[in-house]
């Protein structure tokens, strides 16, 4: 029996005590600290970065509600160990034990008291921040501070009531029961603390499906939303169940820990005991039934997909035409009333495969008009006609169905299921994870879900565009509730309040649908109606905006209006853009996992996004309206459309507006099939973004899936932030952080674009062809110019509109349009070889003035391509005197250079050239190449006529001794061993993994890690990229941290002869390699010593190398001191040698800090 | 034995008790307690403490029974408990609270549900105990004996029919001591009071009856006239000179000594009257304890001015009494 008036008391007495205890204050300021930084940190990135990145919004405070509260209730669990440890001790050091002990309540009592006063020491803490936080929200809103706003209300209320008092109460019983068990404060304490610590490892470790199962902290289980009544702890049955059994298993440890207490009552321990299991075991029954239940949406998926995927690469009808009713009553019933014109697929196939969302039932399926025989199982629609169809004969089918459509049978084929993750990989959930949204406020219908029948399964075919794409006509009739709207396919016809009908004049290949009480803006120009649907709560930005509302339009019209001069006309006649939740997922499946906010007429824009950025920093703090009036041509206006360019640009979670409005003018129109087709689509829709906006458009959800690569876009993020210099954007930066890495290089140079192996590794395939894809996108652009790439999208578009496109139609396209791509790129699909420039010395010399007495500057060099594939490159100079100026580089025109021949090149420059670059648009250098410039005469001209352009030349490049055999770090005689003892020994570069501790696992290049400044040395030799570097084309070095010699390099050279060779080993220049330095160093007018000087930031200390010679079986040392050495050849002196293989070993063994192995050269003594 | 004539509260048969390392601290005790102040005196080490322990339910007897109003003190812990307001012998009260919240609480899990009822007990008990000016003071501001008066009116504060103090002077100064026994004597008018002291002047005037405890056995029982019956022909008294007064403390057991005019005053204990020495007409209580004890050999136990701690009891853990 337990008496309320009793546990109150012990409550209130506990409370007391707490209260009036050091430590408590110490954590309760802690806790507090940390959430009100938390709080102050996401808001004002928040306020800084959300107007300048379509995906910053993500940090906001006001969603993040979940992120901060985990830390400030971990830090407040922490803190109750150090009260709860205390259960008896006190009282025992307090002298007060016995005098407690011979009152008469009961030990539950007694427990229960203290516990109860526990949490609401700890609780009160939240709701203190909580009142603050929001004040501060209030406050900031009101008074128009650039940053912060009130968290999301509703996931506030749920922490402080749902996750806060059920994660203190089960911590508290947790703790005592230590208590009472182990009866010392100092093991109880160590105890716990290893215990407070599971959640984190735990949310760590298990799949983000599981975490809200095994977490007794709070957990967020979706990112919360205005427009769904969603919040961060969703009050679902299953969290209330989890909630009940958090307080079940608190009051099984309760009653155990009163049972085990050291003071006797009436109560019967066995039965306490007995109680207190059952309520565990009910606990723990209930979290097993929700683990299984946690489960069941992905054991769904999986007999969907392996159903699905029966279907992969069958033969499936054609889809011509969709035409019908769709009523739309969200949250309750999605019916369906349509109409499929299709042709028969070939073979005449008993059945028809059709995908349509298992949520919904057929309720009735006609084929031209009678009764067809169907099933509706696992997301599988069958259609069964009673004699076989022929081969693309038409037939209409009509499908009635209703229900509510289900969200998990969205992208069954996706090859990272994000509820899969685990927590240090699981930043792909900010991305969303409902593949349709269709609650009672709310829905969002996108085709990944299909929630209308679709031929085939709702997989991706296994070949990359094997199948012809369906593209449809579209006649579609919407009905939402009376005062909501509904966005769709292109523009929206109202032939009733809430009944719209939908009729794109060009096909869609996909469509999504849009319902809910949106506030509109439109606006109409160049023959196109823009819409803009927001939540009602989120019009803040309107205002801000309202004043570049003729600017926005201006824009739009000269954006479309040159697509349409370019032979690109928008094929919809409307656009609109709508907000989507943040739960709605945004990317799709498959192994591309591309954006799924852009669909056909419509673009989805998520509630982190414009309708909740903060654009005051950027156009109040950072620019004045004085400052925006001076800087733009077209005022203030101008500036916000600027800023908004760059916000919507910067978007990397698949909200890129340029991108997604892109596809529309092609990608939705045609696409790519057959061999090398992803391929094709990316340059096409590079290049045509390109064209269209300046900018690329890169995405793929990869980048979220890892932990690794996500860090890596959101430093790159920061960097472009905080930067503020440089014309890429955060998308771009990303697309190049994340391709131009060494193993991307090495897959890109095994095999041919046609026959890359998407499905093997598909973010690394990616990576490929963005890779490959932008450079040949550039080379198109800078080769044809912007009309020439213009015709050739355009005529592909004209041919193939509704239908698919090989590389031979696209090359074909590109030759009627004007464009020879072959020879330009060889055969750059089916051919993974490219070219390979060399650069002469450059000469420059000082002409005869120009009429307006202006000096002029020749600069000529041979630019050779050593490999059979042709290429492009340019030459660019800068005349920049010091580090300070910009280095306003001017480049030359792209220049073609067919396989195997060269060049000669000239160029005028106005002022002396302080610095030469070969830059190589796609080719085996992979960067640009540094090149050496000689003195320059300033005073003396010359009387040649001025050569600007390139005119092929005969014969090899001048200059090089035949006869000197050198051996580079990159050529197959180079390799590196280690005599650390793992393994069988020795290792030999290559193929192998390298992890060093903490942070990202280096990547490989050309078997060697990656050198990474950043991070801690790895453990023998790694690959750095230097530009003074010996190379043929690239310029790379081997180095190593000092050691003890267990790490050697080896160049190994073949020695035709026998006799005395010169040796020499190269060394790059080890100073800075930006600015005038490097210009010099290229230059050879100054000599850098690899020594200490200005090297020591990249190299250290350099010091005695440890080098031996090996010939023949013996073995000799060779004496070289880096310290002393100079940039480029440096001589170890002459050796006798028998004709063969000759090795120069140098080990990790130095005097010096690091080791550098770059290249040797042999040359015979006496010639 | 019941001397009195009321029912008997407290009642001890048999009652043993020995701890989990081999130590016996109780053996046989059979007690029978009404109204009024009981004494249970003994040297430290007696096994007073262990027996209050028992009798207020913290400890289980390891032989025999016992109950409180009839309740067993094994199998109505939670009865007992309601009946009794203890004061052990080592008392802090909670450092960081204020005493009256010390007292309020503990009141309250007494069972005193009335918040003004318990202020106005609290205001009683504190103007008992001289407290009244420290009522807001936190209790690490007191001195000890200021925490001792805190102790016995925690004891007091729920109004017990039973109040069990053990050592309850320890730490007072004598006025406070002599505020005690007033106290005891009349609140042992109307309750019973088990009172435990190894000072014998503790037991004060109030003392109907006592136990004498030594070695874990109860050696007598009887009222204190009985006890200085027994003393009757074992106390002398002599004035000597300081070399013979040397002498006969090294042979006796001198109860008090006062130095006088042309010597020293002695009083003391012995079997037989020693020559030249008179018999002490009318012992007092102590007196006659000490030639109790001194006739049991038990002299220098008994002789035990300050209360030190009782190994066998104090530095046991309540937890391993409770788990016997």
């Amino acid at each position: 029996m337990m008496r309320p008036a009793t546990i109150l008391a012990v409550a209130v007495a506990e409370m007391r005590s707490a209260r009036r205890l050091a430590r408590t204050w110490i954590f309760a300021v802690l806790s507090l600290l940390v959430a009100t930084i938390a709080f102050g940190y996401f808001s004002v990135i928040h306020g800084m970065a959300s107007g300048y990145s379509a995906t910053a919004g993500f940090v906001g405070a006001r969603f993040l509600i979940s992120a901060m509260g985990f830390y400030l209730l971990w830090i407040m669990l922490l803190g109750m160990i150090f009260l709860a440890f205390d259960l008896r001790s006190r009282d025992t050091r307090e002298r007060v034990a016995e005098v407690l002990d011979a009152r008469p309540l009961s030990n539950l009592e007694l427990l229960v008291g203290r516990l109860l006063g526990l949490v609401v020491v700890g609780w009160v803490p939240m709701l203190v921040l909580a009142a603050l936080v929001q004040s501060f929200g209030l406050i900031a809103v009101g008074t128009d501070l650039w940053f912060g706003e009130p968290l999301e209300r509703g996931s506030l209320i749920a922490f402080v009531l749902a996750e806060a008092l059920p994660s203190l109460i089960l911590w508290c019983a947790i703790v005592m029961l230590l208590t009472v068990l182990l009866r010392n404060r100092l093991v109880t304490a160590l105890v716990a603390l290893v215990l407070v610590a599971t959640p984190i490892v735990a949310l760590t470790l298990v799949p983000a499906y599981m975490s809200p199962v095994v977490s007794f902290v709070a957990t967020p289980s979706q990112f919360p939303s205005d427009i769904l009544a969603t919040t961060a702890t969703s009050l679902t049955p299953q969290t209330m169940s989890h909630r009940l059994a958090m307080l079940l298993l608190a009051a099984g440890f309760v009653l155990w820990a009163a049972a085990l207490y050291p003071r006797r009552d009436d109560a019967s321990r066995p039965v306490q005991l007995g109680a207190g299991g059952v309520l565990v075991v009910a606990a723990l029954g209930i979290g097993v039934a929700l683990a299984i239940q946690a489960g069941a949406g992905l054991r769904d998926r999986e007999a969907w997909l392996a159903a699905h995927e029966v279907h992969r690469d069958t033969a499936h009808a054609d889809l011509a035409a969709l035409a019908g009713t769709v009523q739309v009553d969200p949250g309750s019933n999605l019916a369906i009333d349509v109409e499929l014109t299709f042709t028969a697929p070939p073979g005449s196939p008993s059945e028809l495969v059709f995908s349509l969302n298992p949520g919904l039932e057929v309720t009735e399926a006609l084929l031209d008009g009678q009764p067809v025989a169907h099933r509706h199982e696992l997301g599988l629609l069958l259609i069964e006609p009673s004699r076989p169809l022929s081969a693309a004969s038409e037939h209409v089918l009509t499908v009635v169905a209703s229900g509510t459509p289900n969200s998990w049978f969205g992208h069954l084929d996706a090859v990272v299921e994000p509820w899969k993750q685990t927590g240090q990989d699981n930043q792909i959930q900010v991305l969303g994870t409902e593949s349709i949204v269709f609650e009672d406020e709310y829905a969002a219908l996108l085709p990944g879900a299909r929630w209308l029948p679709h031929p085939g399964g709702n997989v991706t075919p296994a070949v990359y565009g094997a199948h012809r794409r369906d593209t449809f006509d579209l006649d579609l009739t919407v009905e939402v509730p009376d005062g909501w709207l509904v966005a769709g396919p292109g523009l929206r016809e109202e032939l009733a309040e809430g009944r719209f009908r939908f009729r794109p004049p060009a096909p869609v290949p996909a469509f999504a649908l849009v319902v809910g009480r949106f506030e509109r803006r439109a606006v109409e120009v160049a023959g196109i109606t823009f819409e803009l649907l927001l939540d009602e709560a989120h019009t803040r930005n309107l205002a801000v905006f309202d004043e570049a509302a003729d600017a926005v339009a201006g824009r739009l019209t000269e954006i479309f209006d040159e697509a349409a001069s370019l032979g690109l006309p928008y094929p919809y006649r409307g656009l609109s853009l709508v907000e989507v939740p943040t739960t709605l997922r945004s990317y799709g499946g498959g192994w591309r996992m591309d954006t799924a906010l852009a669909q056909p007429g419509l673009m989805l824009m998520r509630e982190t996004s414009w309708p909740t950025a903060r654009f005051e920093f950027w156009f109040e703090i950072i620019s004045s309206r004085e400052g925006m009036e001076a800087e733009h041509e077209g005022g203030v206006p101008e500036a916000k459309v600027r800023g908004l360019e760059r916000f919507f640009e910067n978007d990397v979670g698949g909200g890129n507006i340029f991108l997604g409005v892109a596809r529309n003018f092609l990608g939705f129109q045609t696409a790519a099939a057959g061999p090398g087709a992803p391929a094709l689509d990316f340059v096409a829709e590079t290049l045509l973004m390109r064209l269209l906006s300046d900018r690329d458009g890169h995405f793929s959800a990869h980048i979220f899936a890892s932990g690794d690569s996500f860090g890596g876009v959101m430093a790159q993020t920061m960097t472009t932030l905080l930067g503020g210099e440089g014309e890429d954007s955060i998308v771009d930066s990303v697309a190049t952080a994340a391709s131009d890495q060494p193993s991307v290089w090495d897959r890109a140079l095994g095999a041919p674009l046609s026959e890359l192996d998407v499905w093997e590794d598909p973010a690394k395939a990616f990576n490929v062809i963005t890779l490959k894809g932008r450079a040949i996108a550039t080379v198109l652009l800078d080769d044809l110019g912007r009309e020439g790439a213009a015709a050739m999208l355009a005529e592909l578009r004209r041919r193939h509109a509704g239908g698919t496109f090989t590389a031979e139609d696209f090359h074909a396209a590109a030759a009627a349009s004007g464009a020879d791509i072959t020879s330009l790129l060889g055969d750059w699909l089916d051919d993974e070889a490219m070219p390979g420039f060399i650069a002469s010395n450059v000469s420059v010399v000082r002409l005869r003035d120009d009429e307006l007495g202006k000096p002029r500057y020749q600069i000529r060099l041979i630019v050779q391509n050593g490999e059979p594939a042709p290429g492009l490159a340019r030459v660019r100079f800068s005349t920049r005197q010091s580090a300070e100026e910009e280095a306003n580089w001017i480049a030359g025109d792209p220049l073609r250079i067919p396989g195997n021949s060269a060049v000669e090149v000239g160029l005028i420059a106005g002022g002396v050239p302080q610095a030469v670059e070969l830059e190589p648009y796609l080719s085996l250098n992979r960067d640009a190449v540094a090149l050496k410039l000689p003195e320059v005469d300033q005073e003396n001209t010359v009387d040649d006529e001025p050569f600007v352009g390139a005119r092929p030349v005969e014969g090899p490049l001048p200059g090089g001794d035949p006869r000197e055999i050198i051996v580079d770090d990159l050529d197959p005689g180079f390799a590196v061993a280690s005599t650390e003892a793992e393994g069988d020994g020795v290792r030999v570069g290559g193929g192998l993994q390298f992890s060093m501790g903490f942070g990202p696992e280096a990547d490989v290049d050309q078997g060697l890690p990656t050198y990474q400044s950043f991070t801690a040395a790895p453990t023998g030799f790694s690959r750095q990229a230097a530009s003074s570097a010996w190379g043929r084309y690239r310029h790379t070095i081997a180095r190593a941290t000092t050691g003890q010699g267990n790490h050697a390099a080896t160049f190994a050279a073949e020695l035709p002869e026998s006799g005395r060779w010169r040796l020499a080993y190269h060394l790059p220049a080890m100073s800075g390699s930006s600015g005038a330095v490097s210009a010099r160093a290229a230059r050879g007018a100054v000599v850098v010593s690899a020594s200490t000087g200005g090297s020591g930031a990249y190299f250290g200390r350099q010091g005695t190398y440890d080098i031996a010679l090996e010939s023949a079986g013996e073995s000799q040392d060779v004496e070289f001191d880096a310290s002393v050495a100079e940039s480029g050849w440096n001589d170890l002196g002459e050796f006798d040698l028998p004709a063969g293989e000759v090795r120069v070993k140098v080990t990790n063994s130095t005097s010096g800090r690091t080791v550098v192995a770059d290249a040797v050269r042999w040359t015979p003594a006496n010639g | 034995m019941n001397t009195q004539n009321s029912a008997p509260v407290i009642v001890a048969s048999g009652l043993g008790h020995t701890y989990k390392g081999g130590h016996t601290a109780l053996v046989g005790v059979d007690l029978e307690l009404g109204a009024g102040l009981f004494g249970l005196l003994g040297p430290n080490g007696a096994g007073k403490s262990t027996l209050m322990r028992i009798l207020c339910t913290l400890l289980e007897p390891t032989e025999g029974r016992a109950s409180v109003f009839g309740h067993d003190v094994v199998q109505e812990r939670q009865a007992v408990r309601g009946q009794i307001g203890y004061l052990p012998q080592d008392f802090g009260g909670w450092r960081l609270h204020r005493v009256e919240e010390v007292l309020d609480t503990l009141a309250r899990l007494s069972g005193m549900r009335e918040k003004a009822e318990r202020r106005e007990r609290v205001a009683e008990v504190l103007e008992a105990v001289g407290l009244s000016e420290a009522a807001h003071r936190k209790v690490k501001k007191l001195s000890g004996g200021m925490v001792r008066r805190l102790g016995v009116a925690q004891a007091l504060v729920h109004e017990p029919p039973v109040l069990v103090v053990d050592e309850p002077t320890v730490g007072l100064d004598p006025e406070e001591r002599m505020r005690f026994r007033q106290l005891m004597a009349r609140l042992g008018r109307d309750r019973t009071i088990l009172l435990s002291t190894h000072i014998v002047a503790d037991l004060g005037g109030g003392c109907r009856e006592l136990a004498l405890l030594d070695a874990g056995e109860v050696v007598f029982k009887g009222t204190p006239g009985e006890l200085v019956q027994q003393a009757h022909g074992k106390v002398f008294e002599t004035k000597a000179s300081a070399a013979d007064a040397e002498r006969i403390e090294t042979q006796h057991e001198v109860v008090s000594r006062r130095v006088v005019q042309g010597g020293v005053e002695l009083r003391f204990v012995a079997a037989d009257a020693p020559t030249g020495t008179t018999p002490v007409t009318s012992p007092t209580l102590e007196e006659s304890y000490l030639a109790f004890m001194a006739a049991r050999g038990r002299s220098e136990a008994a002789r035990q001015d300050e209360p030190e701690g009782d190994p066998a009891e104090g530095t046991d853990d309540t937890a391993e009494g409770a788990d016997k």
